[in-house]
């Protein structure tokens, strides 16, 4: 069986001459190189070692009735088929009417996978259950939790840093003692008229707020009522001591227009 | 008109002119050189293989021969399915014939230039590789693996994507 496919290439054109006398060479490699595989591996089955090596243009033309998934086989086994199996034009001619019908199937049907088939093909690790939502999610509680805290520890970097700089710096006084500048006019600098607006705003603003946060802390007359701390009657107890922001509005609108407002008036409107 | 094929074993088969006339370069040579009471010498072709070409031939030799001018038509795609073998030709792909025939015949049948042969032997092969890993592929058709460590590498890369599913 052997020995016709040996004198049969002779016959064949002198232009595949070459290849053919490669393909045999090769083959002879091949049937040693298995030979000896084989007796290593105890030759247990009747291996083809005279099995012909089917020339290139048969391979291309067997091509044409492989599966895609089989080419992508092919391509793996060795550099001709590789080569051969890649070739666009047999994909192009062949593989693509034959596939067109059943890709143009599987396209239309739903294909989303469930998550379930995501886990089993290894896609996903896990589901994402209900409980893990505020841990996962952007907007989440525990996220926004984690976010402000994130934003305090900046804010708080930052303003040790600001503090530090601002320490660093000398003082007016000191600048006054080493002669760089009199003391008066530094003196005058912190009345800057520039500034003289907004620093007594600021101020204002300022004592404003300490003074609502002192006085938020003192009970209410309500309050007294129902702790039963109150001497005389509530209502006397209001007219002596009437709710702190209506004696503030007083003052301000005393400080504004002076039109119809006075103890009694706020009160009343009360 | 007999015509006498002689393999290359020095077995002599006679077989009709419309047997032989499936074979285009049997065909061809009958037409160039007439009619002949010698035996063709077919020196590519071992003498149980020549057998098995001619059982094909005999089974086929009503139907139309293929048109010779058909290059385009092999691109149509519906001729290309592997799986839309006739039932006969299975058989006569099946009995006991190893791998080491199924080759043979396709060389025969590529020597011969006899395409619906050489088609089914292709389809047949194509059948055998259906589903198979490629080391399989290279044990049943004596392919040796050519690739370097780094084209393997490489390969085994691109396919990584394939390997769970």
């Amino acid at each position: 069986m052997l020995a016709p496919p040996r004198s049969l290439k002779r016959l064949r054109s002198p232009s595949m001459e070459d290849i053919v006398q490669q393909q045999q060479l090769s083959r002879d490699d091949d049937s040693e190189r298995q030979s000896e595989a084989e007796e290593a591996e105890s030759a247990q089955q009747p291996h083809p070692h005279d099995l012909p090596v089917l020339p290139e243009e048969i391979w291309s033309h067997t091509l044409t009735f492989v599966e895609d998934l089989d080419l992508q086989t092919l391509a793996r086994t060795s550099r001709m088929l590789r080569r051969l199996a890649s070739d666009r034009l047999l994909w192009h001619l062949h593989l693509h009417p034959r596939s067109a019908h059943r890709i143009a199937n599987a396209l239309i049907l739903p294909q989303r996978p469930s998550r379930a088939d995501l886990i089993t093909a290894n896609i996903l690790r896990t589901t994402t259950p209900i409980r893990d939502l505020d841990r996962a999610y952007i907007n989440g509680p525990a996220r926004v939790a984690q976010w402000m805290a994130q934003e305090d520890l900046r804010k708080f970097f930052v303003y040790r840093a600001l503090k530090r700089a601002l320490e660093g710096r000398v003082t007016f006084d000191e600048l006054g003692d080493e002669g760089f500048s009199q003391k008066n006019t530094v003196r005058s600098c912190s009345y800057n008229p520039v500034f003289l607006a907004t620093q007594v705003s600021l101020e204002k603003k300022l004592t404003k707020s300490e003074i609502f946060k002192n006085l938020a802390h003192r009970p209410s007359v309500g309050s007294l009522e129902s702790m039963k701390l109150l001497r005389t009657g509530p209502t006397t107890a209001l007219m002596q001591c009437p709710p702190i922001r209506l004696k503030v509005r007083y003052f301000e609108d005393l400080g504004g227009t002076h039109s119809s407002s006075g103890p009694a008036a706020a009160l009343s409107a009360e | 008109m007999p015509v006498i094929l002689q393999a290359s074993d020095g077995q002599q088969f006679t077989i009709s002119k419309p047997v032989a006339e499936r074979s285009m370069l049997l065909k061809n040579m009958l037409d160039d050189v007439g009619e002949n009471e010698q035996a063709i010498p077919l020196p590519n072709v071992s003498g149980p293989i020549l057998a098995a070409v001619i059982e094909y031939c005999e089974h086929h030799k009503d139907e139309a021969m293929p048109a010779a001018d058909e290059d385009d038509k092999v691109f149509e795609a519906s001729k290309k399915k592997p799986d839309d073998i006739d039932q006969w030709d299975a058989d006569f792909m099946k009995q006991g014939k190893g791998n080491e025939e199924l080759f043979e015949i396709i060389l025969a049948a590529n020597y011969l230039d006899i395409k619906p042969l050489l088609d089914l032997g292709c389809k047949t092969v194509a059948n055998m590789i259906k589903g198979k890993t490629p080391e399989q592929i290279r044990e049943m058709f004596n392919i040796e693996n050519d690739f370097t460590p780094d084209e393997e590498e490489q390969i085994r890369r691109e396919n990584e994507w394939a390997a769970d599913a």
